[in-house]
């Protein structure tokens, strides 16, 4: 089977969800998703990412703004209207109907032949992997096999966007990491557009094309996940997505893309489009400290240890330093430091990111 | 056009032009009118406008060819300017409405002797004649305008455009207002009418305060006499539900936290309620305390104590509801014990609490709420009971028993009756109000679905000792009541004379062949067959609108939701007396002219019955998670194909539920009915009663009997043909979807 590249170009212009109980869900978002690509929402809990996804599959309406399906208005239309799939994060098999009829049940309520329901079926069935299980009910497969019956029948409809509602949290962990590759697979096999939710920043990363981070009802920040990363622009991203510090220190010069900080006894340069003169919060990942004997080596800070601990792949510190209580995490250390032992941590000047 | 509104037009060309208008002297399935087509009587409403000068009905095709205007040139969205569509449908909402309006407006408007009000008569053209009640082409008008009208609703965009829902929605409510609300109305208006029918407030005034009512002397609430009525069904009704909710818990107690060997026939004793004809606990009663009862005759017989009337009178009334309500009140807290969290008592009992300190400030505190739901069901059940009063009272008067006297008595005083059921209406709406208030404050009996592990502890030796003490004489008690109804059935004349024997059979049912073959010849075949006919018609339209409405409370949202939903539930509140009563005076006369027909019984049952469906359907839909709807409406299907092809089959049991106990229920309804047989339509329970009443025990008992054997049957029957067939090979990820749904209660 194949399916045809349609528009899959999804738009949200300014759109509002207000359930009417305080605070809006969704505060006026607004983004740009390509055809064929995969972009994940991600954010805590009660952020509006769900919300979101559901304004888009049209199981939700907004109070305001715009939705663009493929150049197209279809803020009004319903659910049954749009040309969007979902696949949802309890998968809602009807428990009732076989595998055959619950793939087939899109195209069947919307009239298409009995025989032609069956052959469109059966070549998802086989694309997904499940050929021999058409007459099994939900409950006689295992939950991999049910999350993919699923997903066939999300795509048999052959949707402009597909959506995905935290897809991985009914499966075991050992699972995860094997459906959350076959769903990437699949959706660059097809070329389609995906919307994907989680709340699991190493799932999200590992799966798509674009992140959009979403902070109580707000767009936090969206971009590639090594843009997001790396170079996370807002504390809230930089804690989200690495579990970034945030560590007080001073911008002390700003010229031609290059920023001058001070952070404790340290004096650095850094790379950065924009930063302005004064206190500034630096972020530091806790991944890219060493333990540093050499008092000449810069940037580095004086730290004391409050707690630390073995973890097996390394070891994890709270430190106190002069930008304020930091996490440090050491992969090549191998012992535990004494509370209020003193240490020198070092980091690379281009690690360092000015945040907002 | 679509299917939807070429049905809808269909409708009411066929209700104008086809059936008749009016309704029929005999049924509309003898077929008569087809023979006489156009006569006055059986013309359809167009010959009735064009030959008959039924005038004022031309407003109807007017309005159908006006609808088939706006249907001929529907508004293109996509190329209509702003607000075209919204007004287009506003005006095929309101062309539907005004039709539907119509109808009932001239229905009451203008009755057989013309105009109906003189104010009309001043300002409306003379007509020639007037009319009678409205019949099958007025219903099928009325339902095509109203889906009309929820198809303009539904394009206005509400209900997110959705037609089915809209539809359904507002034939409910029509439903409900007509058969439920304007009776209950009708009542209102017929109390304040006084003896020359004329307006006056004073009437209901003096009416309502009667002494007969409200009279209070010293001690008459302990054994004397002189006590009003209102004070006396009160008093019963706190007494019953105290009784009933002590009982009920003591039972559970047993049932849930004790190794007592009896529990499984315990658990037994919940169906009996329902299968119970009203008077079968207080006949038994009478056969073991009455005058001519055994421990009466051995009383006499042993110790020369002169056989006595107590049974006669509150005591025995308050025996018999005992009986008969403690397996409701039970049923309800089985539920409500079972809830509390073991690891809440173990937790308790860790904190070093004694046994009886972790009952007393721990499991009873968190049951509260259920058992104040308990005492309300309890008192509201007491004060709709009309069966053991009117088997038991004496001269011990409640409100039910009342109103029945003050309809069929000698006196008939239409005012009373009316009166009579305002108060005992007051006082179960004010239950059930209270009772919503306690089941909805936010409960404490807390089921999670994570899995509460922990034993439920052992029950404190008093507490133990106590529900055993209680539970084992009333179980035995039972256990020789519902033995001896049946051992009556099969004795000559009880008390005098002690002779086995199948009279009472043979006179109820027997069945002779005679020169023209089979005679069902007994006494009993007529209301037995109607009683199994006015049921099984009963029974669907029950379970159908019922789960409709379920589904438009729990998987819809529109304004006015919970209005909706009391709306349905109501009737619960509404004793059986107190709707025969708002039906006759409702149906009795045009233009909805019911009372003598079979109809109106199929549906008084249908109504009374209505709470159970709607309550079994929530509740099996709450156990369906919402997302099968949406993944369905993302796939493209409408609110009727979900409806169809997901929701209806996973609430199979819950369909089935509502179909046996919208049966059964039918099947030993009394009070509600009493008023609205007729001599053709009588049913099995007005023919007991009438039985009763000439105390003609045996036939009476043999009678019952035999309907508890048919609800048994069709009980198991149903469950066994439809229940469990198709369910068979779900494992265990799809069984809590389809537990059965707890269907009582």
């Amino acid at each position: 089977m194949s399916i045809a590249t349609t528009k899959g170009t999804l738009e949200f212009i300014n759109v509002v969800k207000d359930y009417g109980t305080g605070e809006p869900a969704v505060k006026g978002i607004s983004f740009r998703i390509e055809d064929g690509q995969l972009v994940t929402l991600l954010g805590p809990s009660g952020c509006g990412k769900t919300t979101t996804l559901r304004m888009v599959a049209g199981l939700e309406l907004p109070n305001a703004g715009q939705i663009l399906l493929g150049g197209k208005d279809v803020t009004a239309q319903s659910a049954s209207q749009r040309n969007v799939s979902l696949v949802f994060q309890s998968y809602a098999l009807f428990p009732h109907m076989s595998v055959m009829e619950n793939v087939g049940y899109g195209p069947t309520v919307r009239g298409t032949k009995k025989a032609e329901v069956e052959s469109k079926v059966n070549d998802v069935l086989k694309l997904i992997g499940l050929t021999g299980f058409e007459k099994r009910l939900p409950s006689e497969l295992s939950g991999g096999q049910q999350q993919r019956v699923a997903i066939a029948r999300a795509l048999v409809l052959e949707p402009a966007v597909l959506l995905f509602d935290e897809p991985l949290s009914n499966l075991d962990t050992k699972l995860r990491r094997h459906v959350r590759e076959e769903i990437r697979e699949l959706q660059q096999r097809l070329q389609i557009t995906c919307v994907y939710v989680t709340h699991d920043r190493e799932e999200a990363m590992a799966v798509s094309d674009h992140i959009i981070v979403m902070d109580r009802g707000n767009i936090a920040e969206a971009g590639t996940p090594q843009q997001l990363f790396f170079q996370p622009r807002t504390a809230f991203v930089a804690d989200f997505l690495s579990e970034a510090n945030v560590a007080k220190g001073h911008v002390v010069a700003f010229e031609n893309g290059k920023a001058t900080l001070t952070l404790g006894d340290s004096r650095f340069d850094i790379a950065t489009d924009s930063a302005t003169v004064g206190e500034a919060k630096i972020a530091l990942r806790p991944d890219v400290f060493e333990v540093t004997t050499d008092a000449n080596v810069s940037p580095a800070l004086e730290a004391t240890v409050q707690k630390c601990a073995f973890i097996g792949k390394g070891v994890e510190m709270v430190v106190d330093t002069a930008g304020g209580e930091l996490f440090v995490f050491l992969p090549k250390e191998k012992t535990v430091r004494a509370i209020g032992s003193k240490v020198r941590l070092a980091f690379p000047a281009d690690e360092a990111r000015l945040i907002v | 056009m679509t299917g939807y509104r070429i049905i809808a037009l269909l409708l009411i060309a066929a209700g104008l032009t086809l059936v008749p208008w009016y309704a029929l002297q005999d049924s509309f399935y003898a077929f008569k009118w087809i023979a006489n087509f156009g006569g006055k009587d059986f013309a359809p409403a167009l010959i009735q406008i064009t030959t008959y000068g039924k005038v004022w009905l031309i407003v109807l095709p007017a309005l159908l060819l006006a609808t088939v205007g706006l249907y001929a040139r529907p508004v293109n969205a996509a190329t209509a300017v702003e607000g075209a569509v919204r007004s287009w449908a506003k005006a095929v909402a309101f062309i539907g409405a005004a039709g539907a309006l119509y109808i009932l407006a001239q229905g009451f408007a203008i009755s057989s002797q013309g105009y109906a009000f003189e104010s009309l008569k001043a300002m409306m053209p003379e007509i020639s004649s007037g009319q009678f009640g409205m019949g099958a082409g007025a219903l099928l008008v009325g339902i095509g305008f109203i889906l009309i009208s929820a198809d303009g609703i539904a394009t206005m965009g509400y209900f997110r455009g959705d037609r089915f829902i809209a539809s359904a929605l507002l034939c409910i409510v029509v439903l409900i207002v007509m058969f439920v609300f304007f009776p209950v109305m009708r009542i209102l208006y017929e109390g304040i009418l006084d003896q020359d029918r004329g307006w006056s407030i004073m009437a209901l005034w003096e009416r309502f305060g009667q002494r007969k009512l409200w009279n209070l002397v010293p001690g008459c609430l302990w054994g004397g006499s002189g006590c009003g009525v209102a004070w006396n069904t009160l008093w019963l009704a706190l007494l019953c539900a105290t009784g009933t909710t002590f009982m009920g818990l003591m039972l559970a107690l047993i049932v849930t936290r004790s190794n007592f060997r009896g529990k499984k026939i315990l658990r037994l004793l919940t169906v009996l309620p329902i299968i119970t004809p009203p008077f079968i606990v207080g006949l038994s009663l009478i056969m073991l305390f009455g005058r001519a009862g055994v421990v009466n005759q051995f009383l006499e017989f042993a110790f020369g104590i002169p056989q006595t009337r107590w049974i006669y009178g509150l005591p025995g009334v308050l025996l018999a509801q005992l009986f008969a309500f403690t397996p409701v009140a039970f049923l309800v807290l089985i539920g409500v014990v079972e809830g509390v969290s073991p690891t809440l008592e173990e937790a308790s009992q860790s904190l070093h609490a004694s046994k009886w300190q972790t009952f007393r400030y721990v499991t009873l505190p968190l049951m509260a709420p259920g058992l104040a739901n308990a005492f309300l069901v309890g008192f509201i059940e007491s004060i709709a009971d009309f069966g053991n009063p009117v088997v038991l009272g004496g001269n011990f008067g409640v409100m039910a028993t009342e109103i029945y006297f003050a309809i069929v008595g000698a006196q008939l005083d239409q005012g009373k009756a009316a009166v009579y059921s305002l108060i005992l209406l007051a006082f179960a709406l004010f239950a059930f109000w209270l009772q919503r208030k306690a089941t909805a404050r936010k409960s404490f009996v807390t089921v999670t679905g994570k899995g509460d592990t922990g034993l439920p502890s052992p029950l404190p030796d008093g507490v133990r000792r106590a529900a055993i003490g209680v539970g084992v004489p009333w179980l035995t008690l039972t256990v020789v009541l519902y033995g001896m109804s049946i051992f009556g059935a099969f004795v000559k004349v009880w008390g005098r004379d002690n002779t086995l024997t199948l009279d009472h059979f043979a006179k109820a049912f027997s069945i002779d062949h005679g020169p023209h073959g089979w005679l069902f010849t007994g006494a009993a075949w007529h209301s037995l067959s109607n009683t199994l006919q006015f049921s099984l018609a009963a029974a669907p339209l029950t379970a159908i609108i019922g789960i409709l409405s379920a589904y438009l409370i729990a998987r819809t949202t529109f304004k006015g939701q919970r209005a909706f939903e009391f709306l349905t539930l109501l009737s619960f509140a509404i004793p059986g007396t107190v709707i025969g009563v708002a039906y006759i005076f409702a149906f009795n006369v045009p233009p909805i002219e019911l009372t003598g027909t079979g109809l109106i019984i199929v549906l008084c049952f249908v109504f009374r019955n209505l709470p159970v469906g709607v309550r079994g359907g929530i509740a099996a839909l709450s156990q369906l998670d919402k997302s099968l709807d949406e993944a369905s409406t993302t796939l493209g299907a409408n609110g009727a194909t979900t409806f169809r092809r997901v929701l209806m089959p996973l609430m199979k049991p819950a369909i089935v539920g509502a179909l046996i106990y919208g049966f059964v229920r039918s099947m030993t309804t009394v009070s509600a009915i009493v008023f609205l047989v007729s001599g053709d339509t009588e049913v099995a329970t007005t023919y007991i009663i009438g039985r009763v009443i000439n105390g003609d025990y045996g036939v009476a008992i043999a009678y019952c009997s035999v309907l508890i054997l048919i609800m048994v049957v069709a009980i198991v029957l149903v469950q066994w043909l439809v229940g469990s067939r198709k369910l068979g090979r779900r494992g265990a990820v799809a069984a809590p979807a389809i537990a059965p749904v707890a269907v009582a209660g």
